[in-house]
């Protein structure tokens, strides 16, 4: 199904419901994946999947079709995956530990995570790059995401996400060199 | 769909489920009501409106009108136009010595508790003549002095 033919669905209260079916059938796995990656936990990933979707459902009349109906989406996802964090590390300000410590710690525990030393790593590495670093990162490492479509979701220019990008991979390579694993490849 | 590495894992049958959880929490959603919720602008400006209300009517309340202008300036004048000195003291409640209680009644009062004496003065014609004329030439003092 197209963007315009899905967008036609949701619009028409008549066809909505089937609509919008289709669209969490369509964008379920990828939102899941993108927020799943910024919060490391399935718990948390679990719950914001579905508060994504559901405010998607709340605020179709809203859309103005400006942007494809994927931008949108991976819009609302990210920003509703930000704001939890934020307010999650506002909570740890008065703690002793950080948040993205706490992240790292819940990661190794979690039964949903199945990690060769390398891969835990490189979480570890990722954790402690600067929020936006860290987002850009994972979008293009683990979601492949076009830096076009980047620019489009994350509303900043191609050429600072392809810059953020590389300076995030950077950090990562030297953090990487500094536990002694020489080699790791990323994509361009 | 994450494709690089993914060692993040989910439950079996995960997003088949998460589907089904997501269809059935937005069939259960409550529907939607139209509430009148103006913006946060339209309640600034509402609020500096009744501000500059509110401090109109008190710099309105306080300000003399024209008709009140008109009274108190009429009563001025009728104040200022005196026949005659003992008018305008009259008007004003200014004490003279004409006027002023006798040395006699402040003494009185000043004794405070103390009854005033039932003794009753005779004054002979001459005398009342006298008290007369020293009355109005404003010389009451002179005479209670005399009398003393």
């Amino acid at each position: 199904m197209t963007d315009n033919e899905l967008f036609e669905l949701l619009k028409n209260k008549s066809s909505r419901e089937k609509g919008f079916s289709v669209l969490v059938h369509d964008f379920k796995e990828r939102v899941y994946w993108q927020i799943r990656h910024m919060v490391l936990s399935h718990e948390d990933a679990n719950d914001l999947v579905q508060e994504v979707f559901i405010k998607v459902f709340q605020n179709i009349d809203n859309f103005k079709h400006d942007s494809s109906i994927s931008t949108w989406i991976y819009r609302i996802a990210l920003n509703h995956t930000l704001n939890f964090l934020n307010s999650k590390s506002q909570r740890y300000k008065q703690n002793y530990t950080s948040l993205e410590d706490d992240m790292f710690n819940n990661l190794r525990a979690d039964k949903n995570f199945e990690p060769d030393e390398i891969e835990l790593k490189l979480q570890k590495a990722i954790l402690s790059l600067p929020e936006k670093q860290r987002l850009v990162f994972n979008l293009r490492y683990y979601d492949e995401m076009p830096f076009k479509e980047m620019e489009q979701v994350l509303q900043t220019s191609e050429s600072t996400l392809k810059s953020t990008y590389h300076f995030a991979s950077k950090k990562i390579e030297e953090q990487l060199l500094k536990e002694e694993i020489i080699k790791f490849d990323f994509p361009n | 769909m994450a494709k690089n590495n993914n060692t993040f894992k989910v439950p079996e049958n995960y997003f088949n489920d998460l589907e089904k959880d997501i269809l059935s929490k937005v069939n259960h959603l409550p529907k939607k009501k139209f509430i009148f919720s103006p913006s946060k602008t339209v309640f600034r400006y509402a609020a500096i409106v009744l501000l500059l209300l509110a401090v109109g009517g008190i710099v309105w309340w306080n300000q003399p009108t024209d008709m009140a202008n008109t009274e108190l300036a009429n009563s001025i004048n009728e104040s200022s136009n005196f026949s005659s000195k003992e008018d305008m003291n009259k008007s004003l409640d200014i004490k003279t010595e004409e006027n002023y209680p006798s040395k006699q009644e402040i003494t009185i009062s000043e004794l405070g508790n103390e009854k005033p004496s039932n003794e009753e003065f005779e004054l002979s014609k001459e005398e009342l003549d006298y008290l007369e004329y020293y009355l109005r030439a404003g010389v009451v003092n002179d005479y209670l002095t005399y009398n003393e």
